[in-house]
């Protein structure tokens, strides 16, 4: 008996492998994206966990031959993870993560997917959305989101705030704001809330470290990051400093914003508008989306419906709004019959009915065939998301130069100047000089 | 007449044959799993850091450059920013949080021993809580608007400070917190020592009228220096490679003023994908901290009674 038991144990020790021979084995690393797979209950917040346990099952039981692993990677930690993955030669076979790196094409890490492209995914997909993957006349990306979370693209506005102070807020979501007419407007939204005789209500926060929404003020004033060839940094233009200025002057000379922008990130400011210390906030229809999951998982007493609005913009001059897009990347791969097998995982994850589930997490996607159908059971969404893409069709930019373009080694001289210029250890000139110098010292390095 | 211990004794040098090796044997045996992860986990990555120091090693393309890195870093301003950042951070922690476990040990001594392992343990808490948790509660205690501490200086009457938002109080305030939350650990360690320490010394100085900082300077802290000096070294090497707080509080800023080196290594490293780069920062951040300890025991260490 003993001996059979032991005969048992060891054939099944042994089976476990053997089943798993002849299976292809798809590694896949996707960053934080609480989608609500098919099914999933309502009343419920979807954890990051579940959008990607539930596309590996799917794909699994639809291709019984392939095993799928995923990794959630955080947003903050994807970067050294892929550094050492990539160094030990372990990246991930399929990889979606906040950003990606043009390098990685460069290095000849990527597959490009023009040969699975199809002409009806090339209508489908936007322009922008294939061009976020464009590098030397391939495509590298499967196009999947449209935009961002939406900072420095649009605004929020919290509508009973306006309604207090008598302002027209659809006329401002339609026809937009100049710098003058939201300078007018933010005073009106500021004000004593508890009558001691303080401002303790504003009519907008910013963060030094929150860049997005800083800049988008700096381009509507017509500065330019970098010139044509992308071999210079130039954001100390006479209009780069007006843009700064213009911000400088909304904390301290119009008192709209609260001081201390130079210790705040975006989550602060996120904050200040969740709470109702300020009436404009930043974000698209995922920052709608993001104080519904707030209230679900406790973090937020009660939902709040705002409203989608451009960024305010110079008067006879068009604004700007950050445009960008997403999707998943194939890493090389050696194997012929597992290059197909990754790139058919790629297509499940992007076809019509799975990009169609980032409507549970209100983002934009990448095919204009769904997001002709998104929200339609929702009125005031559907709105919204209308307005969003017009926004990003109207005054869509790329903030951040092209793809090569290496803004994360410069980004942090960025901040630090907006440091320096709302700490007033630097006017606006010397703050955006000293940015441009650093960059540029830290690009003839790169 | 000559006295034995007068004639000079020289140490008899003997030198290690592979038949004192063989000898031995049992003996290194006993020693090699501890020198193998030893080297696996810290003289292996040492030698690689060197050796990828000397290359621009961007995980895509390796290039040797000899010693290009180095000249690189030491005529960077913001690594040697960083350097007298870390230098000041290392130098403001260290002293204050160990007067404070000093301190906090020596006012508990003479309670009785539930009391002193309540202190114990109230002060070690902080320990084994995560420094993300500690850096998230202190980041509310320090937020410009709504910290708790800007609200008691409203209630004093004086002007809200952008504590970590401005380059002359952000390091300070870290500082600070360091100071409050750490020395846990130290104070533990402290109070082992001080319990070993005869109780007939302090009641004989006592008889001999000694005061409470005579006894406290004469007899606790030339007893517990050996203890001391491994907290001060200990302390100096944690607080000189401090990343979690910075990464979380402050990301470096304002305008660089808290980039420690681990942060700019971080940096480097892990955003920028220079490994080179970072690996001669690692090996810059080594070098000061063996000379560090060196030092640290030379001139604390000549008088240490073990």
């Amino acid at each position: 008996m003993k001996r059979l038991s032991v005969i048992f144990l060891v054939l099944l020790m042994l089976a476990v492998p053997i089943s798993a021979l002849g299976k292809t084995t798809i590694t896949w690393w996707i960053n934080p994206w609480r989608i609500a797979p098919p099914g999933f209950p309502t009343d419920q917040a979807p954890t990051e966990e579940d959008f990607p346990k539930w596309a590996a099952e799917e794909f699994m039981r639809l291709h019984p031959d392939i095993e799928v692993k995923y990794v959630v990677v955080g947003n903050t930690e994807y970067s050294q993870k892929m550094a050492a993955a990539i160094a030990t030669g372990t990246q991930p076979d399929i990889f979606k993560g906040p950003v990606w790196d043009t390098r990685w094409v460069e290095a000849g890490l990527l597959e490009p997917i023009d040969d699975y492209l199809t002409e009806e995914d090339l209508a489908d997909f936007y322009e922008l959305a294939l061009d976020a993957g464009y590098v030397d006349g391939k495509h590298y990306i499967w196009p999947w989101n449209l935009g961002t979370n939406g900072m420095g693209t649009s605004m929020l506005l919290y509508t009973p705030d306006f309604e207090k102070a008598g302002i027209d807020w659809r006329k401002i979501v339609e026809e937009g704001w100049t710098m003058e007419e939201f300078v007018e407007i933010a005073k009106k939204l500021t004000w004593d809330s508890d009558g001691d005789g303080k401002i303790d209500h504003y009519a907008i926060s910013f963060g030094a470290q929150d860049t997005h929404n800083l800049m988008n003020f700096i381009y509507a004033h017509g500065a330019k990051l970098i010139n044509e060839d992308e071999s210079k940094v130039i954001f100390n233009s006479p209009e780069a400093v007006a843009g700064l200025q213009f911000l400088l002057d909304l904390v301290e000379v119009h008192g709209v914003a609260p001081s201390g922008v130079e210790a705040m990130g975006v989550y602060d400011v996120i904050g200040n508008f969740h709470s109702h210390r300020t009436s404009i906030g930043f974000g698209g229809p995922y920052e709608i989306g993001r104080i519904t999951r707030y209230v679900k998982s406790g973090q937020l007493p009660e939902a709040f419906y705002p409203v989608i609005a451009p960024f305010p913009h110079l008067e006879g001059q068009k604004g700007a709004s950050y445009a960008s897009a997403s999707g998943f990347v194939v890493f090389k791969q050696k194997d012929d019959a597992k290059r197909e097998a990754v790139m058919e995982f790629a297509k499940f994850l992007t076809n019509r009915e799975n990009t169609a589930l980032l409507e549970s997490l209100i983002y934009l996607t990448a095919r204009k065939s769904v997001n002709e159908i998104l929200f339609q059971n929702d009125e005031y969404l559907n709105e919204q998301a209308q307005t969003f893409a017009r926004i990003m069709d109207e005054t869509g930019m790329e903030f951040f130069g092209s793809q090569s373009f290496p803004w994360s080694e410069i980004s942090k001289f960025f901040t630090s100047a907006m440091q320096g210029a709302f700490g007033k250890t630097k006017t606006a000139q010397e703050a955006l000089n000293g940015f441009v110098t650093e960059a540029n010292r830290a690009l003839s390095y790169y | 007449m000559i006295y034995l211990e007068q004639i000079p004794v020289k140490p008899i040098k003997h030198k290690t044959t592979l038949n004192d090796v063989w000898r031995g044997r049992s003996g290194y045996l006993f020693i090699l799993p501890h020198f193998a992860l030893f080297a696996i986990f810290f003289l292996v990555p040492v030698g690689w850091g060197m050796y990828l120091s000397m290359f621009k090693y961007n995980v895509f393309s390796q290039t040797f450059i000899w010693f290009d890195n180095y000249k690189r870093i030491l005529s960077d301003w913001l690594f040697l920013k960083s350097l007298r950042n870390t230098f000041v951070y290392t130098f403001g922690v260290v002293p204050l949080w160990l007067g404070k476990a000093l301190l906090v040990t020596v006012l508990i001594y003479p309670f009785r021993k539930g009391i002193r392992t309540f202190f114990k343990a109230a002060f070690y808490l902080p320990h084994v809580t995560s420094t993300v948790i500690i850096s998230m509660i202190w980041l509310w205690v320090f937020n410009p608007n709504f910290g708790l501490l800007n609200y008691f200086m409203t209630v004093l009457g004086m002007e809200p400070v952008v504590w970590l938002g401005r380059s002359l109080t952000a390091m300070p305030s870290l500082i600070v917190m360091q100071v409050i939350m750490g020395g846990g650990s130290t104070i533990v360690l402290l109070s082992a020592a001080m319990a070993s320490i005869p109780e007939y010394y302090f009641e004989a100085a006592t008889l001999e009228g000694a005061g409470s900082w005579a006894i406290f300077r004469k007899i606790t802290v030339p007893l517990l220096k050996p203890t001391i000096l491994y907290a001060l070294v200990m302390g100096t090497i944690a607080n000189f490679q401090t990343f979690s707080n910075i990464y979380i509080m402050t990301s470096g800023g304002p305008e660089f003023s808290t980039t420690t080196i681990a942060y700019l290594i971080y940096e480097t490293a892990f955003k920028n994908y220079n490994l080179g780069l970072a690996s001669a920062m690692s090996m810059v951040m080594f070098g000061i901290l063996v000379v560090l300890g060196i030092v640290q025991f030379k001139w604390l260490g000549s008088n240490v009674e073990y």
